[in-house]
């Protein structure tokens, strides 16, 4: 990667705002973690942009953007500062920087089922792993990856057209809640009636996301999750998951998949070999607001 | 795309060589060298200036111990390995932070850290947004204001920007860069290098 390169589409604005795919993501981190003037201009861009959010922050009205428990820890510690007279653009602005990024998790759930990030992380330690075969049943869950995200990408722009007329009008505060439900998992022998998870989701047709968090990296060509009722019967079953970046694994669903009760995720790594090992289960009740 | 240059290969199969045969010189001198990247690495993953520097710390023990031991299978690739190695390093991070966070609301303690930014994450910011503040005011251009909001805080895409402010790509170019270095200017004189 050589520096006309990365000024004329812009890699390091994109990598700071985590726009890059996963592979150019990392070639460029490979570029840049040996060349100061890459280092140089990210971190002077990085300070300023959080100036920037800063300053728009400082300015926000008081967000009423509910954000998932246990997730992204680190948005939830931000302070109001006191306010100053200002500028008055970055008032209305200000509510974009919440809406944008609620939608910007969006998108990394979506772009997460396509994400080789895990691949990229073992590269170097693992030399050359051998590719995996792609036989006629991984192509068809492929397929019906493909039809999820697609979907769940529709949705997300759905809700980014909503999200850019809000910034525009001072009088309403941002609306826009995509639903983001971190799982914790049940532990040895629980039942699923002991539901340590509680996902309130509109009685009217939603998108949302569920994550799980793994535990480990496993040497798994992918993941699969299947949610049963709370009579044990098959809920939805997918297949062909990968890692995000953070480890965690995401599904998209429609609200009308689920009625009031409990349910029963339970994640399972499969080998190269095909062969499936349970690495988690979790439960989870489903309470519908009207 | 040129992932690893001759030149810098060859540099980084000799620096490995050295570390194996007990080279403490050429231990520093990875660390010297990675330092600054891989802190932008991992502060993308981690957020905190605080836990950025223990991560840090964290990564070149393992890649240090890794080459020593002789596991890097191609020294020519040691800048792949780090920037490798530092995300894991990250993300094991992130995870034993949310393990905590979880033990937290599940057992309602009160003794257990909070990872929340320390104070000096809080004075910097302090610091940021002070210099933000003043560059916006120093901004003759109500549309300059509307383009550095609109790029990089809205994310919107940079040609729907220029269609909408009638900018050309180059022109856009040159606000970002103006603001850019002026915020280099005068962070540095307040606090230091950028990353601090
Ligand atoms: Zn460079």
């Amino acid at each position: 990667m050589d520096h006309k390169y990365i000024d004329e589409l812009d890699i390091v604005d994109r990598y700071l705002m985590g726009k890059l795919p996963v592979d150019e993501s990392a070639r460029f981190e490979e570029h840049f973690v040996d060349c100061s003037d890459c280092t140089d201009r990210l971190e002077t861009t990085k300070a300023f942009v959080e100036g920037l959010r800063l300053v728009a922050s400082e300015r926000a009205p008081e967000a009423r953007i509910n954000i998932p428990k246990g997730r992204f820890w680190y948005l939830r510690s931000r302070k109001a500062f006191a306010l100053a007279a200002g500028v008055l653009s970055l008032v209305v602005l200000a509510s974009a920087v919440l809406v944008f990024n609620q939608i910007r998790r969006s998108r990394a759930e979506a772009d997460q089922a396509r994400s080789v990030s895990a691949q990229w992380e073992r590269r170097y330690e693992e030399e050359h792993q051998a590719a995996s075969s792609v036989d006629a049943k991984h192509q068809e869950t492929e397929r019906e990856l493909t039809r999820q995200l697609n979907q769940l990408q529709a949705e997300i722009e759905k809700q980014e057209r909503t999200g850019i007329a809000h910034q525009y009008d001072g009088s309403k505060q941002p609306q826009i809640n995509p639903l983001i439900f971190d799982l914790v998992s049940a532990r040895g022998g629980e039942s699923s009636s002991a539901s340590t998870n509680e996902l309130i989701i509109p009685r009217s047709p939603t998108s949302f996301s569920i994550t799980v968090a793994l535990e480990e990296e496993g040497s798994y060509k992918d993941y699969r999750m299947t949610i049963l009722g709370d009579h044990g019967q098959l809920i939805w079953k997918g297949s062909g998951f990968k890692p995000n970046r953070y480890n965690a694994l995401s599904a998209g669903f429609n609200s009308t998949l689920f009625r009031d009760g409990d349910y029963l995720l339970t994640v399972e790594g499969v080998a190269g070999d095909g062969n499936a090992s349970v690495l988690g289960k979790y439960s989870f009740r489903v309470v519908k607001t009207p | 795309m040129n992932l690893v240059s001759t030149n810098s290969g060859t540099e980084l199969v000799e620096l490995v060589r050295r570390i194996i045969a007990g080279d403490s010189a050429a231990e520093d001198a990875v660390v010297q060298r990675y330092r600054q990247g891989i802190t932008v690495i991992i502060d993308q993953i981690v957020r905190s200036q605080s836990a950025t520097e223990d991560v840090s710390q964290e990564t070149f023990r393992i890649v240090l111990e890794k080459i020593r031991r002789g596991d890097l299978r191609q020294p020519e690739r040691l800048s792949g390995f780090v920037c490798s190695v530092a995300r894991n390093a990250a993300i094991d991070y992130i995870r034993r932070a949310r393990r905590l966070e979880n033990r937290e609301e599940n057992c309602d303690a009160e003794h257990i850290p909070d990872p929340a930014p320390n104070q000096l994450d809080e004075i910097l910011k302090q610091e940021k947004s002070r210099v933000v503040r003043q560059i916006i005011n120093e901004l003759k251009i109500e549309r300059d204001r509307d383009l550095l909001n609109r790029y990089y805080i809205a994310e919107q895409d940079k040609d729907r920007i220029c269609e909408d402010l009638h900018l050309t790509r180059t022109q856009f170019n040159n606000v970002i860069y103006r603001a850019i270095a002026r915020f280099k200017e005068l962070y540095v004189r307040r606090v230091g290098r950028p990353e601090r």
